[in-house]
């Protein structure tokens, strides 16, 4: 019985650092979604580039975890405004679905470029071993605390720009009515390629820690698309609290649920929970019921 | 501001406005009524950058503004309050008046402390998500949102609609006090007796064209505009 | 007719089933089906397995692989229909994500990678050139059969009314019982149809494996679709057959690359695919056969 709880409980910690880094994309994901107004599934390719971009450092150059991640972040979030600006903005105007459509294209063209220069064998970053630490009957691994530590304190950056500054004000002003924001004198514009960098660039960093933790290739972002589109479902399109509660519930249900399904099955509990909350609470857990 | 001989339509063939034109002076208030479907919002919209004009020009202070993005127009000094939507949802109410003065980050604090004293109701409720207020409460939001740019003409679409007559009166009230401390004012409105009582000039438009236009007081005591565009 | 060229057409006319299917739910009703790869392996998968395990005929199986994507259609759009098209689109990319990972993993039912070999065809395969022609004429056929009653469902009332509608999604959302009831069934048949398909290709080919409905084959059918023209079953048709005509010309050119690996050369096609189709929706977004506008009451 003590060994089934202490399995749960390690599992549960387990999700919790792993929806850490889960909530970076699914910020960004949800963030791209408000300002934009359509799902952007080229997420998936911008954190592999990011991935790619950090391994490139480290490996190559020998850049410790956390100078590269925000090599990472600014990486992807620079391709996020080149995608923004060379697909997304000649399509204003067309229907959101359309645009999402393209940027499954895009994700398509990312990680076909990746595959193209990298190949598709899997890579690991040059990172120290480090000892797992164990309190209590829990297993504490350094890499994944360092990750989630790292996680945390970009959400919190992200947060206090978003609450407490101009801009993030405009941001915000601009997700809710972007006709409205333009009036008051906001260079819409510049704000969707703004959310771009951020967006992507978030995804990018995730990229970096999820190669960190594990090893990288091409497809790196595309098998985690489905648990970022869970957490920002569940938490509630466009909610920015709202998809870090979202990525927690996923991180543990996956984990959890590997007492019970085999961990190939991981990526499937994200789907029946978006089939769930559709069905029964299609705003998510903190998102706002639209009029 | 003058606006003259304006075309313009959403799709690419209907034409709502078929050239209509008008002046609004410094520290004037100035009313546009008309039946639905005379092109009076639209106006506005184009006036605000939000619809670009097929023909005519719209200036502003001797700057031609006809086709600039609303941001532009905005910079120039005026200040748009549309009919519906016209605040941001899921901001507070402060956040609704710091974004109002977002073009004048540098005296945004100590505006938006005035501007609630002049709104009790907005200091009240300022950390509440706008969302929340009732129609009036938004619509003073809405204005006392425009105020914070600091405009030198204000451009109100339909501002008393859905309002209590009470909150409506109070509304054209404030209009007259914003007025009287040197703010221009162009307005549209449904409620046509109200407005033109604190109106200064008024436009009738009809179908897109100008039909009549004078003194406020002269056309609210036509009785032959009174009969076919005041209801009474 | 060649034998290369008769293989085209067939697979040209498996793909044109699906952009059939893609435009009875995304031109007609706007109803976004990113997931039609997974519908097309369902599909598959169903009618491959009742006849090579269970020794049923490859008519019954095709019928139950239609069955089986017209009920996973039902259930997937029950939980979106009220909501922004947008929901349809995650919830459906994710679903063809299941599909395959359920064929990878559940080797006993599925055999994981390796796939299924063996399907059976309609037609003796032992009949060679003869064998070929048939069955292009049998899924010529049945393309001719869906393309027919997606375009009389188009013209029915409720199409016209969904096609009316269908670029707004407040209005869809306070449409009434009736009107959702009809998404619904659409869906359903157009999820059918790309249940078809994979069947079809499956008896065609006589194998199929996770790898052949991967996230691209959607692309692929929206690609094709986006060349043709959304909102009509004639650009939808060409739409397909220009599509194999791409690929097969990118094939060809990836030849004269030989420096490249075989990773590279697929790459690069994969690549070409997706700016192609980024190209049509930038530049030509309403097809090689535009939808007539006007007829709808526009």
């Amino acid at each position: 019985m003590l060994d089934v709880l202490t399995q749960v409980a390690q599992l549960a910690l387990n999700g919790i650092m792993t929806g850490a880094v889960l909530a970076m994309p699914a910020i960004g994901f949800t963030l791209l979604y408000a300002v934009l107004g359509f799902p952007n599934f080229a997420v998936s390719g911008h954190l592999a580039v990011g991935a790619f971009a950090g391994w490139i450092l480290n490996t190559h150059y020998g850049w410790p975890l956390w100078a590269v991640v925000p090599f990472g972040f600014i990486a992807a979030g620079v391709l996020g405004v080149a995608t923004q600006r060379v697909v997304v903005e000649p399509l204003r105007g067309a229907a959101s679905i359309t645009l999402a459509i393209a940027s499954v294209a895009v994700a398509l063209l990312i990680e076909n470029a990746l595959r193209f220069g990298f190949g598709n064998t899997l890579r690991s970053y040059d990172l120290p071993l480090a000892r797992d630490v164990t309190i209590g009957a829990l297993r504490f691994g350094p890499q994944q605390m360092q990750t989630a530590a790292v996680a945390i304190v970009v959400m919190l950056l992200l947060f206090a720009l978003l609450r407490y500054t101009r801009l993030g004000r405009a941001i915000r002003a601009t997700a809710d009515n972007a006709s409205l924001a333009a009036v008051k004198g906001i260079d819409t514009v510049a704000i969707a390629r703004l959310v771009a960098f951020v967006g992507m660039g978030l995804a990018g960093a995730s990229g970096v820690l999820l190669g960190a933790d594990t090893a990288i290739d091409p497809l790196i972002g595309f098998r985690l698309v489905l648990a970022v589109f869970a957490a920002a479902v569940v938490g509630g399109l466009g909610s920015i609290p709202g998809a870090v509660l979202g990525a927690l519930v996923i991180g543990i249900a996956e984990e959890v649920s590997t007492i019970v399904l085999p961990s190939d099955y991981k990526s499937a509990v994200g789907f029946l929970l978006i089939l769930l909350f559709l069905t029964f609470r299609p705003r998510g857990l903190l998102g706002e019921r639209r009029n | 501001m003058e606006v003259r001989d304006v075309v313009a339509g959403y799709g690419a063939s209907d034409e709502i406005l078929k050239g209509v034109s008008l002046a609004v002076g410094e520290r004037e208030l100035v009313c546009i009524i008309g039946p639905n479907g005379a092109g009076k919002s639209t106006l506005l919209k184009v006036v605000a950058g939000l619809l670009r004009p097929r023909r005519g020009t719209v200036a502003f202070a001797g700057n031609v503004l006809t086709g600039a993005p609303p941001r532009q127009i905005a910079r120039a000094g005026v200040a748009y309050v549309a009919q519906e939507q016209n605040v941001f949802p899921s901001l507070t109410v402060r956040e609704n008046l710091l974004v109002g003065s977002y073009l004048h980050p540098a005296s945004a604090e100590q505006r938006c402390r005035s501007m609630m004293e002049r709104f009790p109701v907005l200091r009240e409720r300022k950390d509440r998500a706008a969302r929340t207020l009732s129609g009036g409460q938004r619509q003073t939001l809405a204005v006392a949102a425009a105020l914070m740019a600091e405009p030198r003409m204000l451009v109100l679409d339909e501002p008393s609609a859905g309002l209590s007559p009470k909150v409506t009166e109070e509304l054209f009230a404030t209009l007259a006090g914003i007025r009287a401390q040197g703010v221009s004012i162009l307005m549209v409105e449904q409620n046509a007796l109200a407005a033109l009582a604190v109106a200064d000039r008024a436009y009738i438009f009809v179908l897109g064209r100008n039909e009549r236009e004078g003194a406020a007081a002269a056309i609210a005591a036509d009785p032959e505009i009174r009969r076919v565009f005041l209801g009474g | 007719m060649d034998n290369y060229l008769i293989a085209m057409a067939t697979i040209a006319c498996v793909y044109g089933l699906m952009t059939v299917s893609l435009n009875l739910s995304w031109g007609v009703t706007g109803m976004v089906n990113l997931g039609i790869a997974g519908f097309f392996g369902i599909g598959a998968y169903t009618s491959a397995l009742l006849t090579t395990r269970l020794g049923w005929p490859v008519v019954a199986g095709v019928a139950s692989a239609m069955v089986a994507g017209a009920l996973v259609g039902a259930v997937l759009s029950i939980a979106t229909l009220r909501l922004r098209d947008d929901y349809l689109a995650i919830v459906t990319l994710g679903f063809a994500e299941i599909v395959r990972l359920v064929a990878l993993n559940e080797l006993w039912l599925t055999n994981g990678s390796d796939g299924i070999s063996g399907i059976p065809a309609p037609i003796p395969r032992g009949y060679g050139y003869g064998f070929s022609l048939a069955f292009l004429a049998l899924i010529a056929a049945l393309l001719a059969l869906a393309a027919w009653s997606a375009s009389r469902l188009q013209r029915s009332p409720y199409g016209r009314v969904l096609r009316a509608i269908r670029d707004d999604a407040d209005v869809t959302a306070v449409a009434g019982k009736d009107v959702v009831r009809f998404k619904l069934k659409t869906f359903a048949l157009s999820t059918a149809i790309a249940g078809a398909a994979g069947a079809m290709y499956g008896h065609y080919t006589s194998f199929v494996a996770p790898d052949l409905f991967a996230p691209l084959l959607t692309i692929y059918i929206f690609l094709a679709l986006t060349i043709g023209g959304t909102g009509n079953v004639k650009g939808a048709v060409l739409g397909a057959f220009v599509l194999i005509a791409i690929l097969e010309g990118s094939r060809y050119s990836a030849a004269f690359l030989p420096e490249l690996s075989a990773v590279q050369q697929s790459a690069v096609r994969e690549m070409v695919v997706a700016a192609l189709f980024l190209l049509c929706l930038r530049f030509r977004p309403r097809g090689l056969v535009p939808e007539r506008m006007g007829a709808a009451g526009e």
